[in-house]
């Protein structure tokens, strides 16, 4: 990692342990080394001398707001570490009602941007020994000795690219110094309009393609902010709205489904396509939908909690069909 | 399939069993889930019942309190199952028995129409049509259409169960 964030890295460590042992939050949610170089894992700290295993690098992807809904459930106050991607899907928490702000404590910390461990893997597969960024290089060593250095620019994250402010605003407590912001791509939905450009059979068959590799692990909605329905309604039996069956026709109702209960409510975090196993590309159905809120009722940032929320409002003058 | 069940589906009207299989060809009809308002549209075609009006025995009507009522899952639901075409048929805007039903129905069924044309199904096969109850001529009219348009379209295929 740079040196920059080994710094940070110190300083989140000695804060977190201020915290636990002053008693101001019962639990801190951060990251700890994971499996491999390129993962992290989240980490519990649930005592000062567990806050020395906390961890913060360029791999640090994963958000730990959902985390919160369960932490919350226990008295006393939560603290738990957020870029600035993450507290959108926090403020999204909030804005649904399902958490409160007061019971917890938001410690943010600017983000230079995540690499996307599986865009390495796919192309650099093998066992990788140590990773970490030097002088904006993603640095990689592998079982061999071999050191490869790579443009940490074509690594990140789809949502890095996007970034507006990498830089947590409202935030209870700050780690680190400021990033200065990458001049953020346009949303030009190009991956939207590349779908629309396909005649209607094609694009049923790219459907068919895509979703017919979904194990139903629920992965995609366990992870989104915006979905965090107390009974969601593929969880109930009755009314059976997903079978057990093994079916395209299955994977419909359920992309579908998770993809408009978020609609007009999605963060645009890509959490859910970030955690798919199988690679279904769920941020096109995310973005289609921002995309067609944006045009069909001149909301402007879909994504952003301070929004109201599109489909719980209407005007009289909305356009009518035909 | 057991004889009983077979028998049971030869009853279950002209645009059933094997002679509505799009296989069949010739023969195939489309088939039209219609969710009709309580309050409008569902007595707007009671009206066209009662005032003797054609129109196609296409569709199978399905009561809803409100157009509002009208989940998606229920439209994607019925194109699993086997509907060629889905009528969601509601009071005029501003004329809702419930004030504003209507017009949450109208956001929520624009995206999703939308949506399902994104992913592969005719917008064509989903209308959304306003028939208040004095509009059985509306109602028999919107039927006929739409019963022409899928024809020329075919059977759905998307999002549907196999057969």
């Amino acid at each position: 990692m740079s040196g920059e964030m080994r710094a940070t890295n110190g300083e989140l460590r000695e804060k977190v342990a201020g915290l636990l042992a002053a008693g101001q939050v019962r639990v801190f949610l951060g990251y700890r080394a994971g499996r491999t170089p390129l993962r992290v894992r989240p980490h519990h700290v649930l005592g000062p001398e567990q806050a020395d295993d906390l961890v913060w690098n360029e791999f640090c992807a994963p958000s730990l707001a959902k985390y919160l809904l369960d932490e919350q459930e226990d008295e006393g106050r939560v603290g738990v570490l957020v870029k600035a991607c993450d507290l959108r899907a926090t403020r999204r928490l909030v804005a649904d009602r399902r958490l409160d702000r007061e019971r917890v404590l938001l410690v943010g910390v600017a983000c230079p941007g995540m690499v996307d461990a599986r865009k390495v893997e796919s192309l650099h597969p093998g066992p990788i020994v140590e990773a970490g960024v030097r002088d904006g290089k993603l640095v990689l060593q592998t079982s061999t000795g071999e050191v490869k250095e790579l443009p940490r620019e074509e690594y990140l994250l789809d949502r890095c690219l996007h970034c507006e402010d990498p830089n947590p605003r409202d935030v209870d407590l700050v780690v680190g110094p400021e990033v200065a912001p990458r001049p953020a791509r346009t949303r030009d939905y190009a991956e939207v309009a590349e779908i629309l450009a396909m005649p209607l059979a094609e694009r049923a068959a790219y459907w068919d393609r895509q979703f017919s590799r979904c194990v139903r692990c629920f992965a995609c909605r366990n992870v989104c902010p915006a979905c965090s329905c107390r009974e969601c309604c593929f969880d109930v039996w009755e009314p059976m709205w997903l079978s057990r069956e093994v079916s395209v026709s299955e994977q419909y109702m359920f992309h579908f489904t998770r993809a408009f209960h978020v609609a007009g409510r999605c963060v645009d975090c890509g959490e859910c396509e970030r955690v798919c196993p199988v690679g279904i590309p769920l941020m096109k159905l995310n973005r289609a939908l921002q995309k067609e809120i944006q045009e069909l009722f001149g909301v402007e940032r879909p994504w952003d909690p301070d929004e109201k929320e599109p489909l719980a409002m209407y005007a009289p003058g909305d356009p009518d069909f035909h | 399939m057991s004889l009983n069940a077979q028998s049971a589906r030869a009853t279950h009207g002209p645009a059933a069993g094997a002679a509505n299989d799009p296989a069949a060809g010739a023969g195939w009809e489309p088939r039209i889930i219609g969710f009709c308002c309580n309050w409008c549209s569902y007595a707007g075609a009671d009206l066209a019942g009662t005032s003797r009006l054609e129109y196609p025995p296409t569709i199978r009507v399905i009561r809803v309190p409100c157009s509002g009522r009208v989940n998606p899952q229920f439209i994607v639901r019925a194109f699993q199952k086997g509907a060629d075409g889905v009528l969601v048929a509601g009071c005029h805007p501003g004329d809702c028995h419930y004030s504003t039903g209507n017009y949450f129905t109208r956001r929520r069924l624009q995206v999703a129409r939308r949506f399902l044309e994104y992913l592969g199904i005719d917008p064509r096969r989903l209308r959304v049509t306003w028939v208040s109850a004095s509009e059985g001529q509306k109602f028999a009219d919107t039927v006929r259409e739409m019963t022409e348009e899928i024809r020329a379209l075919g059977p759905n295929r998307v999002m549907r169960d196999e057969p």
